[in-house]
Parts: C-alpha cells; sequence; structure tokens
C-alpha cells in the first residue's frame, strides 16, 4: 500500500500533552524570538535542551476500539469519536488509517519552529519515518552542540508519534539540504523504561543505532556528546 | 451480544416496585458492569452509586440523592435533583450537600428529612443510604438515639407514597447499602414485610467472561502489543480459547474492580496476550519472580539423588512425591480437571508409621523447589483440636479477640506465597477445620477473618498423618494395624485401606478423600538397612560438628560403632527419630560426659574404644590419642 507523507505545519489540533512552547517558558521564560518571529540567527529561536523530556499523552487504541467516549476525561469526546471509528483500521495496521490519524492529530506540529519541512510516513504497519530539514541557525554552533539538536529533535518527534500510533519503531532522518545529518531508528523496546529526564540523548540516539553524518560524526564516548556549558 | 443482566439487578428490578426498603448487601464497594444502554453507557463499569443513579433515573424517578453520615445529602452526578430534594424537605444544600446528622433530636437529622421526602407524593424520589454499616459502632450497643434514628427509617419506608411519573408509577424508596446485613439492628430488617435483602455477589464465570472474552478482551492489551500478536491468534482461536479459560479460571472471586486493575497493569506492563494469566499472578502476589518458573530442570532432575541422601529408604516414596512436583512444574496440575487454574500446585499425603521421613522430606522439596528450607511452613495440627480453632487457622472475624492479628495460615500465605504448606498429624485437627481445607483445595483461595482473599495457587500443600498404623479391635482396644515383617505394597496397601476407611465411614466426609486424589504417599517403616544408613549419617554429623565447633577429632573404634549399632538399630519402631534418641543417649550424652569430666579442650584427639551399652547409665570408654586414659 503506496501512502503518501503527511507534511506538519503545527497548530492543529492539541491533544493532552505538554506543548513544547510551555515547557521551554516554564524553564526559561518565554523565548523572545520565538514571539519575534525572526529566523535566522540562534537568537531568534527557543532553547532545544529539554526537547526529549517532554511527550504527548498516549493514546490509548485499544480502549478507543472498545469505547465509544473517553475513559478518563482527559481527550475531548469529538477526538475520542475520531480515534474510536479510526481503531479498527489503525489496530489491524492499516497506515492509510495512521495517516488520517496524523493528520487530524498533528503531534509534530509544536516541533515546527525548530525544524524545517517535517513529514512523517508510514512504510509499513510497524514503522514509522520522519523526515525533516535541519534549521541552520541550530547547526551553527559546535558539532556537539549541532548533535544534540538534531538528537533531540528526533527523540522528541519517536516518541510522539509512538504516543499517537501502535508501531513498533520509528526512524527519524535528519537533512541539510540534500545532506542527510543524522539516521537513526528508535525501537518501542529500546526506549521502554528509559528514565528521559536523566538521558543523554545524544547518547540514546546512539545506542538505538543512530549515525550522524555531513561533519557531525560523534567520536565514541559519553563526553563527546556533553552539551557546553 | 445479549444483555447479561445480573441477579441482583433482576431482584433489584422486581423488588424496587413493590418494597419501600431495599438493603443492598454483599459486593457494595465494587464496581459494576451497567447492563442495558441507558444514561450509563451499556457495559460500562461505575460504581454502585453511579449505577443506581443510572438505575433509577432510567426508571423515570426525579430525584436521586445519596446520603453518608460524612457528607450528608450529595448527588455527585446531577446536582439539581439534589436541589429539588432540598426544596422538597425544606433543607438547604451548602456546596453540593445538604448537611444532616444521621442521630440526633432536630427536624431537620437525616431520618427526619427522609421520611419527609418519602412521604411526599409529588415527585419520585429514592433515597440511597451509602456505607450504612458506618453510622454506629455495634448493633448490638446501640443507644437510644441510634435506635429513634433507624426507628424513624422504618416509619419512613412505612409511610412511603406511590407516585405516577411519566414512566409509569412508582414507589418512593429507601436504598441501605451495607458491607453484611447484620452491620444493621436485626429489627430492622427481620420480620420486615418492607425491606428486601438483596445480596450482590462478586462476578460469575459469565460476567467475568464478558468483561474478560467479550468486546472489551482488547482492553486489556497495548496497543502495539494487540495489533502486533492477535493476528497470531485470530489463525489460532483454538489457543485463544484455552488462554481465556484459564485466564477465567485465574480470575475467579475477584471482583469488578480487581479485574479492572488486572487489566490496566497488563496495559501498562504491555503484556503479551501469551502473558495474560501471569498479569493476575503478578496483581495477586505482587512479585514478578515466580520461583516455579525459575525453577532449575536439571536441578530437579537430580532431586530423587539429593533426597535420598536426606531421606533414607523412602524411594518409593520419593518417587511418587517428585510425580507430583513434575506436574505442578510442567503445569499439568490437574489438567484433567475442569477448573485447575487458582488450585494449589500439589496435594500430597504423606501417611506411615513415626520417623519416617515425612517431615523431613517436606522440608527436602521446600528446599530443592524454592532454595530454602524455610519455605517449607509447619502447622502442628494437634494445635487446632478445638472446634474454634479455625479462627486461629484463618483469623478472627471482626469483634474478636484476635481479630487484628489475622489468621496463622492466612497470615503464612500472604507473606509467602510461594511455600510448602505442612500440616502435620491431620487426623488431630477438629474436623471443622478440614472444611476449610476442603475449600483451599477446590478453589485455591480462602477469605480470612479480616475479608483479605488469600490464593493458594502457588503453594503445595502437604498433610501428614500416622493414620492406618494403630487401629482399634471390636472392643475398642488400640493395636497395630501393621508391622515391622510386612513388605511395602502389603503395608501401603493397609494404610491406604484405614486412611480410605477413616474419611469415609468415621469422618464421613469422602469429598476430602477425592481432593486429595491419588496422592497418597505411604513411607515404609525404616528397615535395617536404611537403619544403618540413617546411623552412620548421624553419627558422622556428631563427629563433623565435634571437629568444626570444638576442634576435637573423635574416632570410634570399630568394635565400638558395632555395639552401638546394635542397641540403636534393636528397635526400629520408631525410625528415624528412635535412632536419634539412641544415638543422643550412647554415644552424645556419654561422650559429652567424659569430655567434661576430663577437661578435654580443643585440639585433643579421642578415640572412643567401647560403647558399654547395658551400663545405667550407658557409657563410653575412651582415651587422649596421645595418652592412655579410661572413662
Amino acid at each position: 500500500m503506496k501512502a503518501e507523507d503527511v507534511r506538519f505545519t503545527g497548530g492543529a489540533l492539541r491533544r493532552g500533552g505538554y506543548a513544547l512552547g510551555d515547557i521551554v517558558a516554564d524553564l526559561w521564560g518565554a523565548p523572545q524570538g520565538a514571539e519575534e518571529g525572526a529566523p535566522g540567527s540562534p537568537a531568534a529561536f527557543p532553547p532545544f535542551e529539554q526537547f526529549w523530556r517532554a511527550v504527548d499523552a498516549d493514546v490509548d487504541w485499544t480502549d478507543a476500539l472498545v469505547r465509544d467516549t473517553p475513559p478518563d476525561g482527559l481527550t475531548s469526546p469529538a477526538l475520542w469519536r475520531f480515534y474510536h471509528g479510526q481503531a479498527p483500521a489503525v489496530l489491524a495496521g492499516d497506515v492509510r488509517a495512521y495517516l488520517a490519524v496524523l493528520k487530524t492529530a498533528d503531534p509534530l506540529g509544536d516541533l515546527k519552529p525548530y525544524v524545517r519541512g517535517m513529514t512523517v510516513g508510514a512504510p509499513d504497519a510497524d514503522t514509522l519515518r520522519c523526515r525533516f530539514q535541519a534549521e541552520p541557525a541550530y547547526l551553527s554552533g559546535t558539532p556537539a552542540e549541532a548533535r544534540r539538536y538534531l538528537a533531540a529533535v528526533a527523540l522528541r518527534a519517536a516518541r510522539d508519534l509512538m504516543a499517537l500510533l501502535p508501531v513498533c519503531r520509528v526512524r527519524a532522518e535528519a537533512y541539510r539540504g540534500e545532506e542527510e545529518l543524522l539516521e537513526a531508528e528508535y525501537a518501542r523496546e529500546a526506549l521502554q523504561g528509559v528514565r528521559f529526564g536523566l538521558a543523554d540523548p545524544v547518547a540514546l540516539t546512539q545506542t538505538c543505532g543512530g549515525r550522524f553524518s555531513g561533519g557531525l560524526e560523534a567520536p565514541p564516548g559519553p563526553s563527546a556528546n556533553a552539551a557546553p556549558e | 451480544m445479549d444483555a447479561l443482566i445480573p441477579k441482583w439487578h433482576r431482584e433489584l428490578e422486581l423488588f424496587s416496585a413493590v418494597k419501600p426498603m431495599l438493603i443492598l448487601e454483599g459486593n457494595v464497594l465494587d464496581q459494576y458492569r451497567y447492563p442495558v444502554p441507558g444514561s450509563v453507557g451499556e457495559d460500562q463499569l461505575c460504581p454502585l452509586p453511579r449505577y443506581l443513579q443510572g438505575y433509577f433515573q432510567d426508571l423515570g424517578y426525579d430525584q436521586v440523592v445519596f446520603y453518608s453520615n460524612l457528607l450528608g445529602f450529595i448527588n455527585p452526578y446531577d446536582g439539581a435533583m439534589l436541589e429539588r430534594f432540598a426544596r422538597m424537605t425544606g433543607a438547604e444544600a451548602v456546596r453540593g450537600a445538604i448537611p444532616a446528622e444521621f442521630k440526633g433530636n432536630g427536624a431537620n437529622t437525616a431520618p427526619n428529612l427522609i421520611r419527609r421526602a418519602l412521604a411526599q407524593g409529588e415527585q419520585a424520589v429514592a433515597v440511597v443510604l451509602e456505607a450504612v454499616s458506618r453510622y454506629i459502632t455495634s448493633p448490638e450497643r446501640m443507644d437510644q438515639m441510634e435506635v429513634n434514628s433507624f426507628n424513624l427509617l422504618l416509619h419512613a419506608a412505612q409511610s412511603a407514597a406511590a407516585v405516577q411519573t411519566r414512566q409509569g408509577r412508582r414507589q418512593n424508596l429507601l436504598v441501605l447499602l451495607v458491607n453484611k446485613v447484620n452491620d444493621l439492628p436485626g429489627w430492622l430488617y427481620l420480620h420486615n414485610p418492607l425491606a428486601k435483602i438483596i445480596t450482590i455477589e462478586a462476578p460469575d464465570r459469565e460476567e467475568r467472561e464478558r468483561l474478560l472474552c467479550g468486546a472489551a478482551f482488547p482492553s486489556f492489551f497495548d496497543g502495539t502489543v494487540y495489533r502486533t500478536r492477535m493476528p497470531y491468534y485470530r489463525e489460532h482461536p483454538q489457543e485463544l480459547r484455552q488462554l481465556q479459560s484459564r485466564f477465567l479460571a485465574l480470575t475467579e472471586g475477584m471482583t469488578f474492580t480487581e479485574l479492572d486493575a488486572v487489566r490496566r497493569l497488563s496495559k501498562r506492563e504491555r503484556a503479551d496476550i501469551r502473558d495474560l494469566c501471569a498479569m493476575v499472578e503478578l496483581y495477586k502476589y505482587g512479585v514478578r519472580e515466580n520461583p516455579w518458573q525459575s525453577l532449575d530442570a536439571a536441578a530437579l532432575r537430580t532431586a530423587k539423588e539429593d533426597f535420598r541422601r536426606r531421606v533414607k529408604g523412602q524411594d518409593t516414596a520419593l518417587e511418587r512425591t517428585l510425580d507430583v512436583v513434575k506436574r505442578a512444574v510442567t503445569g499439568m496440575n490437574g489438567a484433567g480437571s475442569s477448573s485447575a487454574g487458582g488450585k494449589p500446585k500439589g496435594v500430597l499425603f504423606f501417611a506411615g508409621p513415626t520417623g519416617t521421613g515425612k517431615t523431613e522430606t517436606a522440608k527436602a522439596l521446600a528446599e530443592k523447589l524454592f532454595g530454602d528450607e524455610r519455605a517449607c511452613v509447619r502447622f502442628d495440627m494437634s494445635e487446632y483440636a478445638q472446634s474454634h480453632s479455625d479462627q486461629k487457622l484463618m483469623g478472627a472475624p471482626p469483634g474478636y479477640v484476635g481479630y487484628e492479628a489475622g489468621g496463622q495460615l492466612t497470615n503464612a500465605v500472604k507473606k509467602k506465597p510461594f511455600s510448602i504448606l505442612l500440616f502435620d498429624e491431620i487426623e488431630k485437627a477438629h474436623p471443622s477445620i478440614l472444611d476449610k481445607f476442603l475449600q483451599i483445595l477446590e478453589d485455591g483461595r480462602m477469605t480470612d477473618g479480616q475479608g483479605d482473599t488469600v490464593y493458594f495457587s502457588e503453594t503445595i500443600l502437604i498433610f501428614t498423618s500416622n493414620l492406618g498404623i494403630y487401629t482399634r479391635d471390636a472392643l475398642g482396644n488400640r493395636r497395630l494395624n501393621v508391622s515391622m515383617d510386612m513388605d511395602y505394597p502389603h503395608l501401603a496397601r493397609r494404610v491406604r485401606e484405614a486412611i480410605e476407611e477413616y474419611f469415609k465411614l468415621e469422618l464421613g466426609r469422602p469429598e476430602l478423600l477425592n481432593r486429595i486424589g491419588e496422592n497418597i504417599v505411604v513411607f515404609d517403616f525404616i528397615r535395617r538397612e536404611a537403619g544403618e544408613e540413617i546411623l552412620r549419617s548421624q553419627v558422622e554429623r556428631v563427629l563433623r560438628r565435634l571437629a568444626e565447633e570444638r576442634d576435637l577429632r573423635v574416632e570410634i573404634a570399630p568394635a565400638a560403632y558395632d555395639a552401638l549399632r546394635d542397641a540403636a538399630l534393636a528397635d526400629l519402631s520408631n525410625g528415624g527419630r528412635g535412632i536419634g534418641n539412641q544415638v543422643e543417649s550412647l554415644l552424645i550424652n556419654p561422650l559429652a560426659r567424659w569430655l567434661f569430666d576430663q577437661a578435654v579442650t580443643g585440639g585433643a584427639q579421642v578415640l572412643v574404644e567401647a560403647c558399654l551399652t547395658q551400663a545405667n547409665p550407658p557409657e563410653l570408654r575412651c582415651r587422649r590419642r596421645e595418652e592412655t586414659h579410661e572413662s
């Protein structure tokens, strides 16, 4: 089955999880650059250090299959009805249903300020593939900073997608133009039980088999991944 | 699927039309599956108050209010109903509640407001009193104000009016929710034609089946697990049915609340479909390491040799014991039974003469299975000979001495769900205790005095008994039923017959015997050859301890050992324990006496030259290796 990738523009339906902007505002105050909407320099973008720590609320697909009303009042009845309608197909592994859900739920909309041209596709029922163009402003620092940025976005995208759909893995690919900068495949099993509050996104990405390229190759060892002070 | 309406709901339908006072007792704190579509979704699980709100609302009642002595009158589901109730009774609702004491003399006590509400004929009212068990300390020791309050409720029921609603004629209703009906004063419900007691049981198999195997089954699993694993079971429906059947058996006796907790646990743990039953065990025991699953098969294969080293001369009995254990390990226990799910892993009935290794075998089994002899929990059943001893075992009911302590058996299983329970000399227990065992053997669970359900499904139960060794003649005199000169098959047959006779004729409980089935293991007398092995191992143990703990090297000359052996094995009727007594009397005591008298200290070497078994008391002739010294 061939299904076209879903392109995320942000601002669609907001689900139960934390919005990235809220987290950033909580931790560092409102990002000035983001308010001004002047991309192009590092100061214009909100910091990305906490990306991987947050995740959207899980969609309980088996509950959505058997119930037509949300069990806990956390999900809006309208969205739950949509899930309820899609649940048989989603749980049958129908990738068209996956894409319909992705379009409606827009799980990666809040990553929009940090990347360009993010798309998500479903090569098969077990896998989602997320591609994005890195924002040049975030690549202008040291290679370690660039790796941290890429891993953080990729990890957050993988976690949000796994929270939304019952897939086993998410493949994330980051590009600078045509040049590939990161390719990582996050397995659900591997992320199970990880304490994201303490995890280093670069190390975790590398543990999951992630490869940096385009001059951002990570030397082995945890010190190479440490964030600059 | 057709609506499955539980018995208590049908009784509610029936009697709410004809009785003004309904007492709902039993499993009232559970959640309930709303059986029909209405103001509560069909098959939706909800607490009893929510259920009753939906039920009475669907019947056309204008007002449903709930009362508890802590909160007053409330309706968390429909605030407008509470407002109307306040207007009707002349009370005042404050922040979503009408405060009212249960007992007192004022006009606005709860019973007075209820009486006013039920007596009016304008609007159909159902008043639900929650947790009535807690309104008074004890129904036997009520003060006059409490009596008056309940009396007012009785009056309220007496004066309850019938009301014409848009859905027909309805009776104003008083509904009392109690844990046990005898939490209420007896005069309120006994011989009271106005009241009907409706018992709410834990969900039966059919109800559980609907939840576990029906449309809600997918909700027991995480979405990814369900999507990836369910296709296999769609192709192998027989396997799924077997799994669900076992799951149903394991969840017997569990409430809806517990079943829902298992569901959420399974989802949270991302359990595979095939691991569903393990989730029930996880819920029940709260541990992930199941010793049964981590048993070392190789270690079990050598068990017979290990047991032989510990228990001498009982090869046939050990073989039978290990058969039961292997059945338990392979999950074949009760495979022939339709409801094997919650039963104990194994049941053994060790019979035979005293001192033949019955208790020792149980301990050896505990060490082999659980790596610790202390996993064998022993109960001396001669301590449970009184008719009220079951309270000692299972825990006293509320209000009785010892309630807080719980039961010895139930506490032991709560503490160690994976254990061997050894009930020594079962024939000495009071027959009423045997009824309790019947329930354990059949259902694998027991509710203790504190209301906690204790599960025995991970235990092995071993009963030991001397039944069949002695019998009574026609004059009632006690005489030996078996003797040393009988061969083992003959002995085993005699003992088995005597046990069957005891349960069937003397006790009149053949059903207990049926539960034990073919698991009666008869231990042989300790014969001469086994006796020699036992003696040798006991003597070696004594000498080893002296060497290790006192640094004394003691040797026994062959002639002395022969004399000791002849004396110790002269009478084997007391089995291994008798040999141990002889070793103590003929070797340990005289040796200790000699060592003390001679002030022998560590590092010395001692030779026992002779064992004077005929002396009184028995003596040893010993000497130090370096010097000659007579005792």
